[in-house]
């Protein structure tokens, strides 16, 4: 950031020296009219440094660049045509060279910018081969035959009013309403004082057009100085946002000139990601893409009033590998997520599946074994000896069928969880174990959901499973406390420990791990065992 | 004895109806839901309810809710719970307030019919039926600390049989000992659990209900 600032400070200063030096130049030309040599010479001078140090502040910027280099070559070349020793011919051209400043004007506000430019060097070229003040001095007074193609005053009034309207026309197609006002301020005041000088002859002004020549390559001057500076801004604010958004960070400053989001998207996959990532919708507005190979990788979506060259230009080889990072991790959490929403999936489907077939059971076969033995009843009573034996003994079959089923169907907490809510189940679980168990809640009231709610009763039911099996005779304690975000199960019994993670616990494991839960296991030999199970809340 | 049926399975419902009639029962209503039981109790004043544990709309214990209404509102209606589930909560539920009047067996228990007759009698006497399934789990599940888990295995065979209601006469013929035996035994039993001697018949069920509520 240091080397960034150092390099900024040394164009400011650049540009504010060439710019008072231009000012200052202006004055010995506006006082000593016609053109005093020495003033032109030191005219001459400024205006290199001004091109020098113009392009050099927007040397990262190819087109401020280019467009620089034209509007400053555009007004010195005037100037050098005072020189005498280049021959009267070469002064002459270097005389038509002023459109060529509409020119760099379009290039450098980059609209229309082939018209502007064809219509501008039309107008140079019309001039070179219409008209040599040095071949003949008073032509606008009394033409006389030239190597040119005019001979009287009536043709040049017509070839400058040609090369007038050339250039206005060069003018307007380069300068319409643009974001960036300050730019277009000053090159729609380069390009009207270009216009100006081109036709001051027209109107018999000849001496005018040195000094618009001047004040045109100040405004020539700020133009770029403005643009540069803007592009410097706007850069380090990307620069910026791309930082924070690669590191997760929300910007801190909503800024309509720059980029406010940073969405990634994986190989194969149409949908984009946010940096913590989750599915966002298509972005209608501006945005530009980055590119991983032949496939989209990055999204920054930008501000209304951002520049999208700009940005992609803004972004430094290390904001594109942090930017890479944060769609590694993007991806990461996308697909974390995906596997989680499974293996809840997974689990869910599993519940349903039992509890309907608990109801099927228990409303289809159980109630129709019943209803059997009932009738059987009802037979025996009417019966002969044999007949009555062999119902008995069929009633007999029947009931230990139904002794079966009942084991499969009814003995589900989630009975008791449904009708009396998580503590009575809690309570009905550890009433059915053989350990001793205190049940202690610490619950702030925050709402559960159901799918953790039905695993803490898993959780406590395998715990105390666990416990009986290993801790034998010993005593357990149950603790479920919450802190609004998390629900906490604590099994502890003081068995002699080293526990390890069978079926059950595995299984409440999966359970929890499904939910975004999870679960641990303490148990040092001689010093009981403890399982603590963390879910979600909600 | 005028009785009403509520079950919403239409076979069970009907087969129940015939046993009761074949018993001598008189059956003078059936209800598929709870509230038409209310309803049909509000009408008939029946001795005894029959009463389903699950019925619609939640299939989950509205009739255990229902049992408890009835016992609320027409103090002169008994109540039998048929359930399928071994449920010691859902018994418990169905007793803490007020046992007398009440029962709750298993609903394969009832194809009995000498059991069902029995358990009805009972509880249309005022008395408190429990059935032994549940009463020989929690026994079995009784934790190491608790009061029940010090029962010896003739106190807990009488315990079973107090549950289902039966006098000390019928637990001595069941259990092939002397009427004085099964007193003594039921001296202990009540000792250990810490109830105090009453002549009062509910110690009987309070003894069975501390054991629910362990």
């Amino acid at each position: 950031m240091g080397t960034l600032r150092g390099v900024a400070g040394r164009r400011d200063v650049t540009i504010a020296v060439t710019m008072t030096v231009t000012a200052l130049a202006a004055v010995p030309t506006l006082m000593l009219q016609p053109a005093h040599p020495h003033a032109v010479t030191v005219l001459d001078i400024v205006l290199l440094v001004t091109i020098v140090a113009a392009g050099w502040s927007a040397v990262d910027e190819p087109d401020s660049a280019v467009g620089t280099a034209l509007i400053s070559v555009a007004w010195l070349l005037p100037t050098l045509a005072a020189w005498t020793p280049l021959g009267p011919h070469v002064r002459a051209m270097l005389l038509a060279a002023p459109p060529l400043a509409v020119a760099g004007v379009a290039v450098l506000l980059d609209s229309r910018r082939r018209l502007a430019i064809v219509l501008a060097a039309l107008a140079t070229a019309v001039h070179v081969l219409t008209y040599d003040p040095f071949f003949d001095p008073d032509c606008d007074h009394t033409c006389i035959a030239a190597p040119n193609l005019l001979s009287t005053v009536v043709e040049l009034r017509i070839a400058t009013l040609v090369v007038f309207l050339l250039t206005l026309a060069a003018a307007i197609a380069a300068i319409r309403p643009r974001q960036h006002q300050r730019v277009g301020v000053a090159g729609a005041g380069t390009a009207a004082l270009t216009v100006a000088s081109v036709g001051a002859p027209l109107v018999g002004q000849a001496d005018t057009a040195d000094v618009l020549l001047t004040v045109g390559a100040l405004l020539g001057a700020a133009a770029v100085w403005a643009e540069s500076n803007r592009v410097r801004h706007t850069r380090r604010r990307i620069q910026q946002a791309v930082a924070q958004l690669a590191e997760i960070l929300p910007v801190t400053r909503a800024d309509t000139g720059s980029v406010v989001a940073a969405h990634f998207t994986l190989p194969g996959d149409g949908r984009w990601l946010d940096g913590a990532g989750r599915v966002v919708p298509d972005e209608a507005g501006p945005a530009v893409v980055l590119l991983d190979g032949e496939a989209p990788a990055v999204r920054l979506v930008l501000g209304p009033r951002a520049d999208p060259a700009l940005t992609l230009a803004a972004i430094s080889p290390a904001g594109r590998l942090a930017l890479q990072n944060a769609r590694l991790r993007a991806a990461g959490e996308f697909q974390m997520a995906a596997v989680r929403a499974s293996r809840r999936r997974i689990v869910e489907a599993a519940d349903a599946e039992r509890r309907r077939i608990e109801r099927d059971l228990h409303d289809g076969a159980q109630q129709r074994l019943v209803a059997v033995t009932m009738a059987m009843s009802s037979a025996r009573s009417r019966a002969d000896t044999v007949t009555a034996r062999v119902l008995t003994t069929a009633e007999a079959h029947v009931r230990q069928a139904l002794t079966a089923l009942r084991a499969l169907s009814s003995e589900s907490y989630s009975e008791v969880l449904a009708t009396e809510g998580l503590e009575a189940a809690l309570e009905d679980v550890a009433f059915r174990t053989a350990v001793d168990v205190e049940v202690h809640l610490d619950l702030t009231g925050a709402p559960l959901g159901w799918p953790t709610q039905r695993a803490t009763v898993m959780a406590v039911a395998e715990g105390l499973d666990n416990a009986a099996k290993h801790a034998g005779t010993g005593r357990a304690r149950i603790t479920v406390a919450d802190d609004g975000e998390h629900l906490i199960v604590r099994i502890t019994d003081d068995g002699p420990g080293g526990a390890h993670l069978g079926a059950g616990l595995t299984a409440v494991a999966d359970r929890a791990g499904a939910l975004g839960g999870w679960l641990d296991l303490h148990s040092p030999h001689g010093a009981g065992t403890t399982v603590v199970v963390t879910l979600p809340c909600a | 004895m005028r009785i009403v049926v509520a079950d919403d399975v239409m076979i069970v419902r009907a087969g129940l109806v015939r046993l009761l009639d074949e018993a001598g029962m008189h059956v003078c209503g059936e209800a598929s839901d709870a509230a038409q039981l209310l309803r049909l109790v509000a009408l008939e004043h029946p001795d005894v309810a029959i009463v389903d544990i699950r019925m619609p709309p939640t299939h989950r214990d509205e009739g255990l809710v229902a049992a408890k209404e009835i016992r609320s509102r027409y103090p002169a209606t008994s109540v039998l719970v048929l359930s399928q589930y071994v449920a010691s909560r859902y018994a418990a539920r169905l007793l803490e307030d007020q046992p007398a009047g009440l029962g709750y067996l298993l609903k394969e228990r009832v194809s009995d019919v000498a059991v069902l007759v029995d358990a009805l009698h009972r509880v249309a006497g005022g008395g408190c039926v429990i059935d032994p399934a549940i009463v020989q789990r929690l026994l079995d599940q009784a934790r190491p600390s608790s009061a029940a888990a010090e029962l010896t295995g003739r106190e807990r065979d009488v315990l079973t049989l107090m549950a289902e209601g039966c006098s000390n006469a019928a637990i001595g013929q069941r259990l092939r000992i002397r009427e004085r035996t099964v007193e003594a035994v039921c001296a202990q039993i009540f000792a250990k659990l810490g109830l105090p001697p009453d002549p009062d018949v509910n110690r009987r069920v309070l003894a069975v209900i501390k054991v629910l509520r362990a």
